[in-house]
């Protein structure tokens, strides 16, 4: 019976791999030769988009963000397992950001414009954004 | 049989654990050196907890730095002692339990080689792996407790055994699936985004071209999917585990070579362990004690798949006589090893093999009647103290079989080939498990149909048993009766040691054959200026090569030789 569940369950997370972000337990390797860069921006309540590459209320972004490739998004990176895979991780990092710096007054949401190159077909872009910090509100 | 029952039998058939007990032992390293860039990082003060991550669920329980920190500590102790075999259950489910909970704290901990990991420490935690190569079996022994049973249901070894195959088939799968990837385009990407670093690389301007490619890339993109298929589908098949597992080692190292994969590469290997037949002892290996062989198997078999014993003399060895050939006899002619090996293929994946048990009874009641058969009364009947039922035995029908054959009970031989453990597991049959100890001389030998005991043969007997056996200082019963000689048997006991030991052989040998050389240089330095040859891998150093034990006009500076080597071995 163990050997019996273990065994369905393995077999639907290999199925699952297929549609789900993060793929646990799929053991996809080396899935694509996808690259992406991001320019991650704080805006601030009256606008102003200010780039993370600069320190901000004594944080940085690579600090903060250290894993996963994500340290320096605006340099351009393989996706190491994937594109979802990145784009996701980089979508929760801009939620996990905002969350979790509460010295920051002034930023209202942080934003990442992504370039991403899936394989060798031409570039696309999107827009990811965190949800607006109340720390900032006027 | 349905073949529900079937599989379920072979899921609760007993066998050796010992494969499970070695991947222990190699698998502890793996994981101090998978958590150690966290517990350096605690050390430091830092933990997850002060960048960025991400929870799988909210209701998975959190803990604060400090005891996430003291967690972290304790799985490191828990892989170290799960790796000596101290409380092996307890520690390796620790160990299980610290990594696991580590890597679904967050998303950004989740890797497959972390996966593959987890599941390999699940295994080991389920698996009884702690009773062989343990401190806790020598600390059992110590206290004069009965030997440890050494089998167990096979189901944990077969899962272990499934999680390695999706390993394989799931990554070549999604590959296959993929038309970028069977095509060559992302093996091309990776190659051309490394350019740089591969001009700065010591690979010549021929090879630099040939990776840059394109159309190089849509075959060997294609090579390596099929290679990862190739592997999860070979390992199934005893005719095709041996290439698989080949071609494992292969792809790993180019693996490790050409990608961070952290500790993948090494667990991967590790794991392949678990393809070794589930069964000890099963093998015979006569081979005059001072030799290098001997030496080898004795240090490196830690799968425990040889019974060491002596040359059997050749008046006694009527089939194995004449020069050494090191060729395969396909039907054993001069003596059968008693224990017989479960088939440990799943129903309907057919192993390459015969039926081991069932075809070691048909051989034996097949063969030359003169050489085999002895006097039944002089053995020790299956199943007692001195001469258990050696392996695992399959169906009950096959453990009837076998009981009901004439099978001929050798001498017993005081061999076990491992300084480790005295309890090996020898499988068990339907009654029970059948556990041996070597050193209660259940390690049974079928030597040669003759009444000499390896036991009997005490240390000068030992070299007139080498040197009886003349150009046969190696003679090698595999389990399915057959019968190696000379080279062949030293190539094949060599071979079937596991490949992380191989690692460990020119360490053993070489320096072995520096002193051997010394040795025989200085102790002939009267002779005329004539050095003598080293002696042939195998061949006892003093017995020697080049037919030294059958010249008796060399009998001194046979034994000369022979001092000095045991002397330097200490």
């Amino acid at each position: 019976m163990v050997v019996a569940a273990v065994v369905v369950l393995q077999l639907a997370l290999v199925v699952r791999g297929y549609r789900a972000d993060h793929k646990e337990l799929a053991f996809q390797m080396f899935p694509e030769a996808s690259t992406w860069e991001a320019s991650v921006v704080r805006v601030t309540a009256d606008g102003t988009r200010i780039p993370v590459t600069e320190p901000w209320s004594g944080y940085t972004w690579a600090a903060l963000v250290p894993s996963r490739g994500l340290a320096h998004p605006d340099r351009r990176h393989h996706a190491d397992a994937g594109l979802d895979n990145q784009i996701a991780f980089l979508d929760s990092a801009l939620d996990w950001v905002a969350a979790n710096t509460p010295r920051d007054h002034e930023t209202l949401y942080l934003e990442a414009v992504v370039t991403r190159w899936h394989n060798d077909d031409p570039p696309t872009t999107e827009v990811l954004r965190s949800p607006k910090r109340p720390e900032a509100a006027p | 049989m349905r073949l529900v029952d079937q599989v379920d039998e072979v899921l609760g058939r007993r066998v050796s654990m010992r494969s499970l007990a070695l991947l222990r032992m190699l698998v502890g390293p793996v994981v101090v050196v998978h958590l150690w860039p966290f517990v350096s990082d605690a050390l430091d003060g830092r933990t997850y907890h002060d960048t960025f991550h991400e929870a799988y669920a909210p209701w998975y329980p959190e803990l604060s730095p400090g005891p996430y920190s003291v967690l972290l500590y304790v799985g490191v102790v828990a892989a170290v002692a799960m790796t000596l075999g101290v409380a092996t259950r307890v520690t390796s489910a620790v160990t299980f339990g610290v990594v696991a909970y580590n890597v679904f704290l967050s998303t950004t901990h989740f890797h497959n080689n972390r996966a593959f990991l987890m599941i390999v420490l699940a295994g080991l935690a389920v698996g009884p792996c702690g009773r062989e190569l343990s401190v806790d079996e020598w600390w059992h022994r110590r206290r004069g407790l009965p030997p440890l049973d050494t089998s167990a249901p096979a189901w944990p070894l077969w899962l272990l055994r499934f999680e390695a195959c999706v390993l394989y088939g799931a990554s070549g799968l999604s590959k296959l699936l993929d038309p970028d990837w069977f095509g060559g385009t992302v093996t091309h990407l990776r190659v051309v985004h490394h350019r740089a670093d591969l001009g700065a690389s010591p690979l010549p301007d021929w090879a630099l071209d040939l990776l840059l490619d394109r159309s190089f890339h849509t075959f060997a993109a294609k090579a390596i999917v099929l290679t990862e298929l190739a592997i999860a589908a070979g390992l199934w098949s005893q005719t095709t585990r041996r290439a698989a597992i080949w071609l494992a080692v292969c792809f790993h190292v180019a693996i490790q070579l050409t990608a961070e994969v952290e500790v993948f590469s090494y667990l991967a290997l590790a794991a392949l362990v678990i393809w070794a037949t589930p069964s000890t002892r099963d093998r015979t290996l006569a081979v005059a004690p001072t030799s290098r062989l001997s030496r080898a198997v004795h240090q490196l078999d830690w799968l425990a798949r040889f019974n060491v014993t002596v040359p059997p003399a050749p008046a006694a060895a009527p089939g194995i006589t004449g020069a050494p050939t090191g060729r395969r006899d396909s039907r054993p002619t001069a003596a059968v090893p008693v224990a017989v090996v479960p088939d440990d293929g799943l129903p309907g994946f057919g192993s390459g093999s015969p039926a081991p048990g069932p075809a070691s009874a048909s051989a034996i009641e097949d063969g030359p009647a003169p050489a085999l058969v002895t006097d039944p009364s002089a053995a020790p009947p299956l199943g007692d103290g001195g001469g258990r039922p050696a392996a695992g035995a399959g169906s009950p029908a096959r453990a009837r079989d076998r009981r009901a054959a004439p099978v001929p009970r050798p001498p017993v031989a005081r061999a076990g080939t491992t300084g480790v453990g005295s309890a090996e597991p020898v499988g068990g049959d339907d009654d029970g498990p059948a556990v041996a100890s070597a050193d209660e001389g259940s390690a049974v030998v079928a030597a040669v149909g003759a009444d000499q005991s390896a036991e009997q043969v005490g240390p000068s007997g030992d070299r007139s048993g080498a040197e009886a056996g003349g150009s046969h200082a190696v003679v090698l019963w595999d389990r399915d009766g057959s019968v190696r000689t000379g080279r062949g048997a030293t190539l094949f006991a060599l071979s079937r040691l596991p490949l992380i030991a191989w690692f460990f052989l020119p360490a053993l040998l070489l320096p072995s054959v520096r002193r051997s050389r010394r040795s025989a240089v200085e102790s002939t330095s009267a002779e005329a200026g004539r050095g003598p040859e080293p002696p042939a891998l195998g061949d006892d150093p003093a017995a020697g090569a080049g037919g030294v034990a059958e010249n008796a006009g060399l009998g001194a500076r046979d034994q000369s030789v022979s001092a000095v080597s045991e002397e330097d071995e200490g």
